[in-house]
């Protein structure tokens, strides 16, 4: 196993898609910490003149800390399809150029090629997740310094100390590459339904968009089917930024994404072995 | 004591919804044979192999690989294995050593750089054993196909169709290498091809395939033995030779009749018994041929399959 | 707009001038600026200090955990705050009584009445600033005579409303010097764009603004009164 996610690591390294997803993190990351770093007091007079209506704020609210969390709340809307970019082409890119075929008739198991190319694009998903962790993080921390944390809500905001911000990122973290842990298995599985490499991305992108909706609109028949979705449940990583963090719904939304992948990849693996290779 | 088939093929069926393309195939192959698997376009040769590298599930019947029920060893069968399905699909953004090296990792062997090496010199491509696939041509990828069913030293080379594509000097090449690969290195062939004469030149033993169904299999000197021929005559007075036929002994042995064309279905060493009658008769021809039965056989079929091919009334699913 | 809400101060300021003379006046032997004189003598003693602070927020909009601060003032009006983290600080430094009521001839003071404040029997009394170009309207100070504190005082601005500061001695009384002081703010509705904002907590959201008070809590420790502070650190 550990050899075929090795050579499914090999190959994502080579494909020149791959660098797409680290590219896109690295201009967005520099483009608003640049952006902060110029104007970053402009970006938040709005809330800073609310607050001084009242009360007179003081300390470095333009901060590392501040940054890193601005930069992962507006990536999260890219992440998934940068990592669908890559996950959801494993095996229909593999079926498009005819490639599967050489593959299927090695002596491994389907279910063994699935779980292997899962696992490399949640290596993938991880590195794009780490290399997020150190440009927002790491550079933001270099360039801002460090600083309590200011959290924007549309009725409140919410002051972290620096001291517990550091804990509740790599949290943030962990929870994002669960997040597109399901954004990946999602794909895999869509990835093994059809023989060309744009679809599954595509779908992928559209049920995310789909669900999306669904979970915003405020229409009451959708409150029935909203805590079975998925993307209601990708965005709790914010949940760490509440004092105290909210345990239970970390808990379960993290169970609902865990069960969602672990759907995605069973019928992945189900369908991949009975599936008839006539590319 | 009768040899272990290396392949057996037992009543094997594959449909695709209400497409039969292989109907109760039987199907031996033993140790040490270059076996051709002929048919034309669409026979389900493909489909077969397919099945035999459990690429696709049968519907129906069994194969045994080495002595072993397929769905059963599988993993064990296929390691033992060496193919080319169709056209040889690589990564293209990978070097030729580099695909060589990760598919024999897939077969479970890590190649030593001279295993790669002497590969790639076997089939002409060790110059560009660093180059990237996609700026192969296509005879080049070929060859590095026949290349990489090498690289983990199987025991049973399967060749889909492996000349397709390939300049006059590539198809020589291509079958002195399977000949080098059953002589000089006691592989087993197993070889597809809509090319009777390809499968004439280099196999043992042969199938023909029509339609999912075996219609001939056995060696392939019994098959396409000389003892059988069919021989067309263009003569000066069709009429005239008809009526002479209709009279003699020869009445038997006639095959069809076409216009001024005659054929005769005769032995090798019956034709000058045959002209000279002819001639004594006062029958003028002005042109003989022959052809083997067998020959003449794979020659409608290939003219049907391709006849009904541009009626597009064939369902074709694989090939 | 200008012209009418100063007409309203001259006729709150005339009303409740009129009002302490005719009922509390007579009553009482000290006059307020006496009552406030004895406030002030302490804080003359005053000509720096510093001290620790730890700042605590009950705010309906801002969730925040207690922080400790260092405070630095230097006289007549130099006051800085530092802090390792981001502050949430009344508006009104906590000098603000130095300021306001330092100098008599700024303000009319009048005594409206007697109260018990903690247990202490307080005079109230009422400032008005001459000058309408000040941000305080009215102020109103519950002040102990006898040990010459405010206990409490209630502002009335401009700017922000009302503002209620309730104020607990120790060991500093002796400067006027708090030990605490609770700051209750009127505080208006919060709201930003959800374009920038992240909405992590949408149980909070729909809840009742509460009293519509904002409270901030300033617990003062380690005075060190009169010992030099260094200009720099107002810089």
């Amino acid at each position: 196993m550990i050899n075929l996610v090795s050579i499914e690591l090999y190959k994502i390294r080579k494909k020149p898609r791959s660098f797409i997803g680290f590219g896109a993190i690295a201009v967005i990351v520099l483009l608003i910490e640049v952006a902060l770093y110029i104007d970053g007091q402009s970006y938040l007079q709005f809330v800073i003149q609310q607050v001084e209506q009242s009360f007179q704020i003081d300390g470095k609210i333009i901060n590392g800390n501040l940054v890193t969390y601005v930069l992962l709340q507006t990536l999260i809307v890219q992440m998934p399809l940068l990592v669908a970019l890559v996950t959801g082409d494993l095996i229909s890119g593999e079926a498009a150029s005819g490639s599967i075929r050489l593959l299927v008739t090695k002596p491994v198991s389907r279910a063994n090629i699935v779980l292997s190319k899962f696992a490399a694009g949640s290596v993938y998903t991880l590195l794009l997740i780490v290399w997020l962790g150190i440009l927002s993080l790491g550079l933001g921390l270099l360039i801002f310094g460090l600083g309590d944390l200011l959290v924007l809500n549309s009725d409140h905001i919410a002051i972290l100390r620096s001291s517990e911000t550091m804990w509740r990122f790599m949290m943030a973290f962990v929870i994002a590459f669960i997040s597109l842990s399901v954004v990946s298995s999602l794909s895999l599985m869509l990835s093994c339904f059809t023989d060309n490499s744009i679809g599954p991305i595509i779908i992928t992108m559209s049920i995310i968009i789909l669900f999306t909706i669904i979970g915003t609109m405020e229409i009451p028949i959708f409150d029935v089917v909203r805590p079975f979705l998925f993307t209601t449940h990708m965005i709790v990583w914010r949940s760490l930024f509440e004092n105290p963090v909210p345990l239970q719904e970390l808990w379960i939304s993290t169970g609902v994404m865990m069960s969602h992948i672990l759907v995605f990849l069973s019928v992945a693996v189900f369908y991949f072995k009975n599936k008839d290779i006539l590319s | 004591m009768t040899p272990i088939p290396i392949i057996e093929i037992k009543n094997l069926s594959k449909s695709f919804g209400s497409f039969a393309a292989v109907t109760d195939l039987n199907l031996e192959v033993f140790r040490g044979d270059v076996f051709g698997f002929l048919g034309p376009n669409g026979a389900g040769k493909s489909t077969t192999i397919r099945m035999l590298l459990s690429l696709i599930k049968p519907t129906s019947g069994t194969i045994h690989l080495f002595g072993r029920n397929l769905q059963d060893h599988r993993n064990e069968s296929v390691r033992k294995i060496g193919c080319i399905i169709e056209k040889p699909d690589f990564y293209l953004y990978l070097s030729a050593a580099k695909n060589l090296e990760l598919f024999s990792r897939l077969s479970g062997l890590l190649p030593a750089k001279s295993k790669i090496d002497e590969v790639l010199e076997l089939v002409g491509l060790k110059g560009r054993a660093h180059d990237n696939v996609k700026t192969f041509s296509h005879g080049m990828k070929q060859r590095l196909g026949i290349a990489q069913t090498l690289i983990h030293d199987p025991e049973l080379i399967i060749l889909d169709e492996p000349t397709t594509g390939l300049d006059p000097q590539g198809i020589i090449d291509v079958r002195n290498l399977i000949r080098h690969l059953q002589h000089d290195l006691n592989k087993t062939v197993f070889l597809s091809s809509h090319i009777l004469s390809e499968i004439e030149l280099i196999a043992t033993r042969m199938a023909i395939l029509n339609n999912g169904k075996a219609v001939a299999q056995g060696n392939v000197s019994d098959l396409l033995s000389t003892q059988d021929l069919i021989v067309a005559l263009e003569v000066e007075d069709a009429e005239k030779a008809m009526q002479w036929i209709a009279v003699t002994a020869w009445q038997s042995k006639l095959h069809a009749v076409s216009g001024q064309q005659f054929q005769m279905k005769l032995a090798k060493k019956e034709i000058p018994e045959f002209t000279d009658d002819l001639q004594r008769a006062g029958i003028h021809f002005y042109s003989i041929a022959y052809k083997r039965a067998l020959e003449d056989y794979f020659l409608r079929l290939t003219q049907e399959s391709s006849s009904s091919q541009q009626r597009n009334k064939t369902p074709e699913v694989i090939n | 707009m200008l012209k009418e809400v100063d007409f309203r101060f001259c006729l709150m300021r005339c009303a409740v001038v009129l009002l302490s003379i005719l009922f509390h006046l007579p009553v009482h032997s000290q006059s307020p600026n006496q009552v406030i004189n004895t406030v002030n003598q302490r804080f003359a003693k005053v000509n720096d200090y510093t001290a620790a602070v730890n700042v605590s927020c009950d705010i309906n909009f801002i969730k925040i955990d207690p922080i400790d601060a260092k405070v630095f003032y230097k006289k007549p009006d130099k006051f800085k705050v530092k802090a390792t983290g981001i502050l949430i600080m009344p508006k009104q430094n906590v000098n603000f009584y130095f300021t306001t009521l330092a100098d008599t001839a700024n303000y009319t003071a009048v005594r409206t009445g007697e109260e018990l404040v903690a247990g202490a029997k307080v005079q109230v009394i009422n400032v008005i600033p001459h000058q309408d170009s000040s941000d305080l309207i009215l102020g109103k100070f519950w002040i102990d005579p006898v040990r010459g504190l405010i206990l409490k005082s209630q502002l009335t601005t401009k700017s922000q409303g009302t503002i209620l500061i309730e104020n607990s001695y120790g060991s500093m009384s002796n400067y006027a010097l708090p030990d605490k002081m609770l700051f209750t703010v009127d505080v208006g509705k919060f709201k930003i764009p959800k374009a920038i904002a992240a909405d992590i907590n949408q149980s909070t959201a729909g809840k009742p603004a509460g009293d519509g008070k904002g409270r901030i809590t300033l617990s003062f420790s380690n005075y060190v009164v009169n010992k030099g502070v260094n200009n720099d650190l107002f810089k």
